[in-house]
């Protein structure tokens, strides 16, 4: 399977856990929902995350005022939301972080993970998981 | 640690730049709000502590995502 080219996004925050500050970001295959975030400075350190808005219907939030403000977010359309996939515990037991969605600023490329107010959303929602899933749909 | 004593509408200066005000106290909760530089990030302690966990736990290979997604 070859990876399309990715996008350097920056992370002036971190992800809490990780020491890592610029990723590069690529979808797994064309259309895909599943994305791959690689640290740039340490390739085998990587990240699957996947379009919770994809796989989670009624998935939604409010981008809090200081996070947009700290992302230099203005409207929607320079948004993009991808969540991180766990698979430590085997694919068939993969969760979502939906509690702390990584929000994206798709003009400046920089991103930061955003611990949502609204507690509703658990930090490991299972994922129904289907390889091919959200292609099948096309 | 510093302890120190403060009443509603107090607040607490850390440093230049963060300033911890007590907004409420109601019973057993206390409501905190915070002034600091953008570049700092606020959470709280045990969500915090549970987002490093679960985003340390999360760390995976390409090859291994690679070969999950072939089947």
């Amino acid at each position: 399977m070859e990876r399309a080219a990715g996008l350097t996004i920056s992370f002036p925050w971190g992800l809490p856990g990780l020491d890592y500050y610029e990723f590069t970001l690529s979808p797994l295959e064309e259309g895909s929902p599943f994305y791959f975030l690689q640290s740039t400075s340490q390739p085998e350190v990587g990240l699957l995350l996947v379009n919770p808005f994809a796989v989670f219907k009624d998935y939604e939030f409010e981008l809090a005022e200081e996070a947009a403000g700290q992302l230099g977010i203005s409207g929607q359309n320079q948004v993009a939301v991808l969540c991180t996939v766990n698979t430590s515990r085997g694919i068939e037991s993969a969760t979502v972080n939906l509690l702390a969605p990584i929000v994206i600023n798709t003009e400046r490329l920089v991103a930061k993970q955003v611990v949502l107010n609204d507690r509703k959303y658990s930090i490991r929602t299972p994922l129904a998981f289907r390889p091919g899933a959200g292609k099948e749909a096309r | 640690m510093l302890v120190l004593a403060r009443k509603k509408g107090q607040s607490v200066v850390i440093g230049r730049d963060i300033r911890v005000v007590v907004v409420e106290v109601a019973g057993e909760t206390v409501r905190l709000g915070i002034e600091a530089p953008p570049h700092l990030e606020i959470f709280r302690e045990e969500i915090y502590r549970a987002l490093r966990e679960e985003n340390a736990g999360a760390v995976t290979g390409a090859e291994k995502v690679m070969e999950m997604f072939k089947r």
